[in-house]
């Protein structure tokens, strides 16, 4: 037992420094792809860390014990120590539950309707556009965004946002929330898929444009149409958008094949650690039941 | 440059150039508007597709069709999405949009960043 919850705990850590750990500067697809893996990586680690302690614990439950033939002899033995672990792993796995509902609903909200076109444009003053996922999504684009572009510009524009719907960026975003959800210090894991999901579109707007100059000129023209921000934006946004322009005034990406693959190995290994564990559980579990009979 | 571009991509593109022409306009004028190199063959059936799905109006004049974008509930149920967007309290967990607010040393620095866009990308 206290091994399986050794294992998942360094898993859990181990993800969750990886995640960090993922350069700014790797090729888009693969920041995406990596960090969202070692993010649900961590938070499954975890989850599974307290579905252990709080199982050990709910054996205590008069009654329990005799129902799922765990060996009441070892509970008893170590009674002490579970309860108040239990007890918190408990409270844990409720947060859990109830951050990952309401940030599911929250998702479910931000959607397309199964029918709707694929561009949608709004009469508006303030310069905006942006994707709502869906089957198959749809571009929400303003009028005032439309007239304050040039065509060229506006063909950078619909090329990032059909981007963000093909190649259902939406689904990284959406995983790493919910692991957020479970596993809060992954919080600023959110930001940064953000950033790679806005980069990897820019990098496929450029591909389908031809003119990495001109997807950075409409970047930049179109974040200047926007209002300037109060100090609450400062927080949020402080250099992604220069960020995202200055890339795409500098080269393409090149794959760097040795840290993605150890990042990769890293959290297919972290992943495979918790579920080792899992198996393992189940293993003591069996030997028990013969055992404690 | 040959355009290669999928057929929904020149629809989309189409469609935002009209939406830029609230007055209507024929395929010669899109075409133009447009400053793409593609045929006018292939603006006027671009037009005709998307008048077909009903997401554009149209009235003859002279030989010529003048195409005007059609408001449509697709477009009332986005701006609501987009009134629920801006409402949210944390927009940036709901959406990526194409960009976002700034702070004025951010636009700054875009300013001097844009010039070099803008020189780079006019230089073909």
């Amino acid at each position: 037992m206290l091994s399986a919850v050794l294992t998942a705990g360094a898993a859990a850590i181990g993800a969750a420094v990886g995640a960090y750990v993922v350069p700014r500067r790797l090729r888009p697809a693969a920041a995406t792809r990596l960090t969202t893996l070692l993010a649900v990586a961590a938070a499954l680690a975890f989850m599974w860390m307290l579905v252990v302690i709080a199982g050990t614990a709910l054996a205590e439950v008069h009654g329990v014990a005799e129902r799922v033939t765990w060996c009441s002899g070892y509970v008893a033995a170590h009674r002490e120590s579970i309860t108040p672990l239990g007890l918190l792993a408990l409270g844990g796995l409720a947060g859990a539950t109830v951050s990952t509902t309401l940030v599911r609903r929250r998702q479910r909200a931000f959607r397309a309707r199964p029918h709707d076109r694929e561009l949608a444009v709004v009469t508006s003053d303030e310069p905006s556009a942006f994707a709502l996922p869906g089957r198959p999504g749809q571009i929400v684009v303003t009028t005032a965004m439309l007239h304050s572009l040039d065509p060229a510009e506006r063909r950078v524009l619909l090329a990032h946002e059909h981007a963000h719907l093909a190649l259902r960026h939406h689904r990284y975003l959406r995983m790493t929330q919910l692991a957020i959800a479970v596993l809060p210090v992954l919080r600023p894991m959110q930001a940064r898929i953000r950033y790679a999901t806005e980069r990897w579109a820019d990098e496929e707007a450029a591909r389908v444009v031809g003119d990495r100059a001109l997807v950075a000129r409409a970047i930049a023209r179109a974040a200047l149409l926007q209002p300037t921000a109060g100090t609450r934006g400062m927080a949020f946004t402080e250099g992604d958008v220069a960020a995202r322009v200055r890339a795409m005034l500098g080269d393409p990406p090149v794959r760097s094949l040795r840290i993605e693959a150890s990042l990769g190995a890293a959290g297919i290994g972290f992943l495979a650690a918790t579920i080792g564990s899992a198996l393992f559980v189940h293993h003591w579990l069996t030997a028990l039941l013969g055992y404690c009979d | 440059m040959t355009d290669r571009r999928p057929t929904g991509a020149l629809e989309r593109e189409v469609l935002a150039q009209l939406w830029t022409m609230p007055e209507g306009g024929t395929p010669g004028a899109v075409l133009e508007a447009m400053q793409s190199d593609l045929a006018y063959t292939t603006v006027m059936t671009i037009l005709t597709r998307l008048w077909e799905k009903g997401l554009v109006s149209r009235r003859r004049k002279g030989r010529a069709y003048v195409y005007r974008p059609k408001l449509t509930e697709a477009e009332l149920a986005a701006e609501r999405m987009r009134e629920t967007l801006a409402g949210a309290s944390d927009p940036k967990a709901a959406l990526s949009r194409f960009v976002h607010g700034l702070s004025s040393r951010e636009a700054r620095a875009l300013r001097s960043l844009l010039d070099e866009a803008t020189a780079r990308s006019r230089r073909r």
